[in-house]
C-alpha cells in the first residue's frame, strides 16, 4: 500500500522537489561564495572574530528554506485533496482511511527529512573546506531548528489545508504562526542545544496532525 | 486512538502558543516601568548619591530623599563627571586633602558589567591569542585560532584552515612543561583589540588549577596561578586596564567576586554580604580614584557595595520596589493566565522551557474557565462523565485550555458517544 | 409522506441494536438504509429516511438540488455521520466500512472527478495495485476510443472524455456495488446516452447493483429498477419503477365555476392551476378522483388522463418549484 500511495504522491511531489533542489543548491552556492568573498575581502582573523563572539551567522540565508520546503511539499500533496474534495476519493480506496493519512504524510515527512540529510550533508561537507570543524559544527547545529520548523511546517500545513472549515482554520493558522516563530530566535548560535530533544519529540508528536482535520471532514463536520 | 493523540498534541501546542504570547499581549498595555536608579558613591560626602526617572523626568537624589539640581549633583561626583566639571571651570583641586589628577583620575576609571546571560553562553572553542608584545602601537588580531583539546594547544591558520604544527608544538610543550594537564575545561580571554595591551588568556586545565597563556614575541608565556582550589571558578571577565592592579574578575560558583589581582595573582574578594545572585542580577563594578563600588541590580531591587581601594567595606545601599506582578494589574494577570510560559529568563542566553504558574490566585480564572466549558459541553449535548479529560485539561489550565479544546473541538469516533 | 420499503428478510428484522454494530449477514439487499436523519445545523434535510436496494437491481435517488442527494451518497460513502440512523454497504455499517468491502464499491464522485495531475496510464496503474480483481482491459478497450495524446493530463481533457475514464475505472474495478453520484453532470447528450446503456447492459449482465442519483430523469426512465423521490421536506416516495409508473398518474381538467379550493391530502398528491385549467396527480384510479373532486364540490369538465414520461411524473411529484 505504501508503495502505492507513493507512487501518487511522488507524482505530485516531484517537481516541487526538483525546484526545491535547485534552489537549494542556489542558496548553498552562494552562501559559500559570500563567505569567500568576505575571505578575500576582510581578514580571515577578524571574519572568525565576528563569526565566533559577535555571532554572525554566516549561513543565514538558509534561514527560511526548510520551512518554505515543508509549506510547498504540503501545499502540493493536500491542496489537489482537498480541491473538489478529491480526498473521498483517497478515502475510498479499500484501506484504511487513517492508515492512508498517515501513509501520505509520511511520505511527505520522510521525503522532507531525506532532503534536510542530504543538505546537511552536503552543508558540512561544503563546510569543512571553508571553516575549522567547531564553526561549521556549531553552523549546523544552529540550522537544526531551522529543518524541524520545515518538517513542522509540513505537518502543520497539511492538516491546516486539509481542515474542512475556514473558520476553524483562521485559528489553526494563529497557532501554527505562533508556534513557527519560536524557533526562529536568532539572537546567538547554538541557543536552541538544550532543547533539541524536547522539539525533536514534538515535531515527530505534530507529524500526525493531519489525521485530526482527516478525521474531521470524514465525520462530515461543518462548525 | 491516533485522533486522539492528534487532537490533544494540538492542543498541547496551542495552549503553549497562547500561554507564551497571550500574557505578553497583556502587559504591552498594562506594563508597569521599574525605578531603577543609578547609585554612585560621593568622595565629596561619603554618602550615596543617585539619578532616576520618575515622571518621565531624570531626578537627581541623595540617599536620604534630598533633591539636587544637576549641576549639584554633578558636583558631588567628581570622578564620574570630570569632564563636565572641567569644561565648567568646576573642578575642585583637591577632596579630603587629596590632590585630583585628571590623568590619575582617568587611570583609575573603570567600569565592568556582567549581565547573567553572559555566564551561560554557547561558546564556540576557537580564541585568539593576541600578540602581546609586538612593539606596535595597536594591537592585531593574529591569524590563528586556537583549541586546546586532549592532546594539545592546537592552532589553526584562519587563511590556511590548516594546522600549525610548530607553533602548536611549542605551546603545548610550554604547558606540559608547567603541568597543564588536558584537556582544558574553561578558557577566559578578551578577544578585542581595543584595549591598551593584551594579558593573553587563562585557561582551567583538567585538574582544575588555573592557568596564565600569553603570546610574547611568538614564545608561550605560561604560568600557573595557583589559584585556591577551593574558589570554584565559574567565569572570569578578563579585563586589561592601565591601572593594572587586577587581571580581571573571577565569579566563583557560589556567586562570590573576586579580582584576580597583579599580586602573584592571588584573589581579592568584593563584598557582596551573599546578596548576589548571577543568574538573576546585573552586576556592575566601578572603580575609582578612592573606591572600589558592586552594584547587584536586580529586578525588584538593587544592592549596592562600596569599598575602599583596600576592599574594605565603606558603605552599602539597599532598596526594593514592587515588581509589575505585585501591582493591581499583575494580580489581575495571574488570576486570568493560569501560567505564562517563556522561552527565555535572562539567565541564560540559551532557550528553554519556563513556567511561571499563577497559582493560587489563578484557580480564580480557572473556575470560571471551567464553567463556560460546561455550559459549552451542554449546548454541544455531550456527557460530562465521557469529557473527563478535558475537564481535567481546563481546570488545569483554565484560559488555554478552554480556547485550545473549542478550537480543537471533539469530534466522536464512534457514533453512538455522540447521544 | 414516507413510503417505507419492507424489509423482507427476516435475519435484517432481528437486528434492532444500532450501537457499535459493523456488520450484518444478510446480503439479499445490497444497501439498507434505516431511518436516516440529517440536520445542518437547524435546517432539517430528512427525518426517518429509509430505503434499500436490492441486490443486482438499479436504484435511482431523484431530487431537486439541496435535497439532500449528495448527503445520501455521503453517509453512503462515510463522508458524513447522519445524526441519526445508519446505512449498511454490504452488510457493513457504512461509517465504518472494511477495506474489503470498499474495493467492492465503486465510486464515482459528482463532476467526475479524479486525479487529474495523472493521465491515463498513470492512474490505471495507480488503481490497478488496490483491487485484486482489476481487469485493464475494459479499461483500455474504452481509453483506444478516446482521441488523446499518450501523455496528456486527464485535468485537460473534455468533461465528456474525464466522465469516460471514471466510467473506465470503474469497469476495470468490477465491483458489485456502484454508486454514481450525479453521473451525468456536465456531459453532452451523447455521452449521457453513452452511460446510461452501459450501465444498464453491465448490471444486467453481471448482476450489478447500482445506486444513482441524478435530476437529469429522462436519462433515469430507461435505466432503473427502483426509485427513491426526494423532496424538500423529505421522502416523497420510493417504489420500483413499474408501479411508480403505473400508479402514479396525472389528469387534467377545466374548471367549471368560482374558486377551486384544492389541497395535498391522501388522495391528491400534488396538483397544478393556471387560470381554469387544472392538473391534479394522484396514485388513486380515476373514478376515486372523480368521487373525491364531487364530494370537494369542484365541478369539472374535460376530465382526461395524461399520459407522462418519467420527468413529468417527477415534476409532477415535486411541483415546479
Amino acid at each position: 500500500m505504501i508503495k502505492n500511495i507513493f507512487y501518487k504522491e511522488w507524482l505530485k511531489i516531484r517537481w516541487a522537489y526538483l525546484a526545491r533542489g535547485l534552489l537549494f543548491a542556489g542558496a548553498i552556492i552562494y552562501v559559500f561564495a559570500s563567505v569567500g568573498h568576505s575571505y578575500k575581502f576582510y581578514e580571515a582573523a577578524s571574519y572568525w572574530y565576528n563569526i565566533i563572539f559577535r555571532g554572525v551567522k554566516f549561513y543565514t540565508t538558509l534561514r527560511y528554506l526548510p520551512l518554505l520546503a515543508g509549506l510547498v511539499v504540503a501545499a502540493v500533496q493536500f491542496v489537489p485533496e482537498i480541491q473538489r474534495k478529491r480526498i473521498k476519493l483517497t478515502f475510498h480506496l479499500p484501506v484504511d482511511e487513517y492508515n492512508v493519512l498517515l501513509v501520505m504524510a509520511g511520505i511527505g515527512f520522510v521525503s522532507l527529512l531525506a532532503m534536510f540529510g542530504v543538505y546537511s550533508l552536503v552543508f558540512l561537507l561544503v563546510g569543512y573546506t571553508y571553516f575549522p570543524a567547531e564553526i561549521v559544527h556549531s553552523a549546523f547545529l544552529t540550522m537544526v531548528p531551522w529543518y524541524l520548523l520545515g518538517l513542522t511546517t509540513y505537518s502543520l500545513a497539511s492538516y491546516v489545508i486539509l481542515e474542512p472549515l475556514w473558520k476553524r482554520r483562521i485559528f489553526y493558522i494563529l497557532f501554527a504562526v505562533g508556534f513557527g516563530k519560536l524557533f526562529l530566535y536568532g539572537w546567538f548560535y547554538n541557543i536552541y542545544d538544550r532543547v533539541l530533544i524536547g522539539m525533536l519529540i514534538l515535531t515527530i508528536l505534530l507529524s500526525v496532525s493531519v489525521i485530526y482535520s482527516g478525521h474531521r471532514f470524514k465525520k462530515g463536520v461543518f462548525k | 486512538m491516533i485522533v486522539r493523540i492528534s487532537r490533544y498534541t494540538l492542543i498541547l501546542v496551542a495552549i503553549v502558543v497562547m500561554a507564551i504570547y497571550l500574557p505578553d499581549f497583556y502587559w504591552l498595555f498594562f506594563d508597569v516601568k521599574t525605578p531603577s536608579p543609578y547609585v554612585s558613591f560621593s568622595p565629596v560626602d561619603s554618602m550615596f548619591f543617585m539619578h532616576r526617572r520618575k515622571d518621565n523626568k531624570l531626578v537627581f537624589l541623595d540617599e536620604e530623599g534630598n533633591i539636587y539640581t544637576r549641576d549639584e549633583y554633578e558636583a558631588k561626583l567628581p570622578f564620574f563627571y570630570y569632564m563636565q566639571l572641567i569644561s565648567d571651570g568646576r573642578m575642585p583641586e583637591s577632596i579630603h586633602g587629596i590632590k585630583l589628577d585628571v590623568n590619575e583620575i582617568k587611570k583609575n576609571r573603570n567600569m565592568h558589567r556582567l549581565k547573567p546571560y553572559q555566564l551561560d553562553i554557547p561558546q564556540i572553542s576557537l580564541y585568539p591569542l593576541l600578540e602581546s608584545e609586538s612593539g606596535r602601537v595597536r594591537l592585531e588580531f593574529p591569524d590563528e585560532y586556537f583549541r586546546i583539546t586532549d592532546e594539545g594547544m592546537e592552532f589553526v591558520n584562519s587563511i590556511t584552515r590548516k594546522v600549525d604544527k610548530e607553533m602548536s608544538a611549542l605551546f603545548t610543550q610550554a604547558l606540559k612543561e608547567k603541568g597543564f594537564e588536558f584537556p582544558a575545561k574553561k578558557i577566559f580571554t578578551n578577544p578585542t583589540t581595543r584595549k591598551a595591551f593584551d594579558e593573553g588568556c587563562f585557561v582551567v586545565d583538567a585538574k582544575d588549577d588555573l592557568y596564565h597563556i600569553k603570546k610574547a614575541k611568538g614564545q608561550p608565556v605560561v604560568t600557573n596561578t595557583h589559584f585556591p582550589k577551593d574558589i570554584k571558578i565559574r567565569h572570569m571577565m578578563v579585563t586589561e586596564n592601565t591601572l593594572k592592579e587586577y587581571y580581571g574578575t573571577i565569579i566563583s560558583e557560589d556567586d562570590r567576586i573576586y579580582f584576580l589581582t597583579y599580586d602573584e595573582y592571588k584573589p581579592v574578594e568584593l563584598p557582596t554580604k551573599g546578596a548576589y545572585d548571577s543568574g538573576k542580577a546585573i552586576l556592575l563594578i566601578t572603580t575609582d580614584l578612592f573606591f572600589r563600588q558592586v552594584t547587584l541590580d536586580k529586578e525588584d531591587g538593587i544592592d549596592v557595595f562600596v569599598t575602599d581601594r583596600d576592599y574594605n567595606l565603606i558603605d552599602e545601599y539597599h532598596e526594593s520596589w514592587k515588581t509589575r506582578e505585585e501591582f493591581p494589574q499583575g494580580k489581575i494577570a495571574r488570576a486570568i493566565f493560569p501560567f505564562s510560559i517563556s522561552l527565555n529568563d535572562g539567565s541564560t542566553t540559551y532557550v528553554g522551557l519556563y513556567a511561571d504558574w499563577h497559582f493560587p490566585l489563578a484557580w480564580i480564572g480557572n473556575i470560571i474557565a471551567l464553567l463556560i466549558f460546561v455550559i459549552f459541553l451542554k449546548k454541544e449535548k455531550r456527557k460530562l462523565k465521557k469529557s473527563i479529560p478535558e475537564l481535567v485539561l481546563v481546570a488545569v489550565t483554565g484560559l488555554y485550555g478552554l480556547i485550545a479544546c473549542m478550537v480543537y473541538i471533539y469530534v466522536p469516533v464512534w457514533h453512538s458517544e455522540r447521544k | 409522506m414516507l413510503v417505507i420499503y419492507r424489509i423482507v428478510c427476516e435475519n435484517c428484522l432481528c437486528c434492532k441494536h444500532s450501537k457499535h454494530i459493523t456488520k450484518r449477514k444478510c446480503m439479499e439487499y445490497a444497501v439498507e438504509c434505516r431511518n436516516l436523519t440529517h440536520y445542518y445545523g437547524d435546517k432539517k434535510v430528512y427525518e426517518n429516511m429509509s430505503f434499500n436496494i436490492k441486490t443486482g437491481s438499479i436504484l435511482g435517488l431523484l431530487g431537486k438540488n439541496g435535497t439532500g442527494k449528495t448527503t445520501t451518497i455521503n453517509i453512503l460513502n462515510g463522508f458524513l455521520e447522519p445524526k441519526a440512523g445508519e446505512c449498511f454497504i454490504l452488510g457493513e455499517n457504512s461509517q465504518y466500512l472494511s477495506p474489503e468491502t470498499k474495493s467492492k464499491v465503486g465510486f464515482l464522485l459528482e463532476g467526475h472527478i479524479q486525479y487529474d495531475f495523472m493521465n491515463i496510464y498513470q492512474i490505471e496503474k495507480f488503481y490497478s495495485q488496490f483491487y485484486p480483481q482489476w481487469k485493464k482491459e475494459p479499461y483500455y478497450e474504452l481509453m483506444s476510443k478516446l482521441k488523446i495524446t499518450e501523455k496528456q493530463k486527464i485535468s485537460t481533457m473534455s468533461c465528456g472524455q474525464q466522465s469516460q475514464v471514471a466510467l473506465g475505472l470503474i469497469l476495470a474495478q468490477d465491483p458489485d456495488l456502484m454508486i454514481m453520484d450525479d453521473f451525468s453532470m456536465g456531459l453532452d447528450p451523447g455521452y449521457r446516452r453513452l452511460f446510461v446503456e452501459f450501465l444498464a447492459e453491465y448490471g444486467k449482465a453481471e448482476n450489478k447493483t447500482i445506486f444513482v442519483t441524478s435530476h437529469i430523469i429522462q436519462d433515469m426512465e430507461r435505466l432503473i429498477d427502483d426509485v427513491v423521490i426526494m423532496g424538500y421536506e423529505g421522502v416523497l416516495h420510493s417504489s420500483s419503477m413499474d408501479y411508480f409508473m403505473n400508479h402514479f398518474r396525472q389528469y387534467d381538467f377545466q374548471v367549471k365555476n368560482g374558486p377551486v379550493n384544492l389541497t395535498k391530502d391522501d388522495v391528491i398528491t400534488n396538483y397544478d392551476r393556471v387560470k381554469n385549467h387544472a392538473s391534479v396527480y394522484s396514485f388513486k384510479s380515476p373514478e376515486d378522483v372523480k368521487k373525491y373532486l364531487k364530494d370537494k364540490g369542484i365541478a369539472y369538465d374535460n376530465f382526461r388522463e395524461v399520459p407522462m414520461t418519467l420527468e413529468d411524473a417527477f415534476i409532477g411529484i415535486t411541483g415546479k418549484y
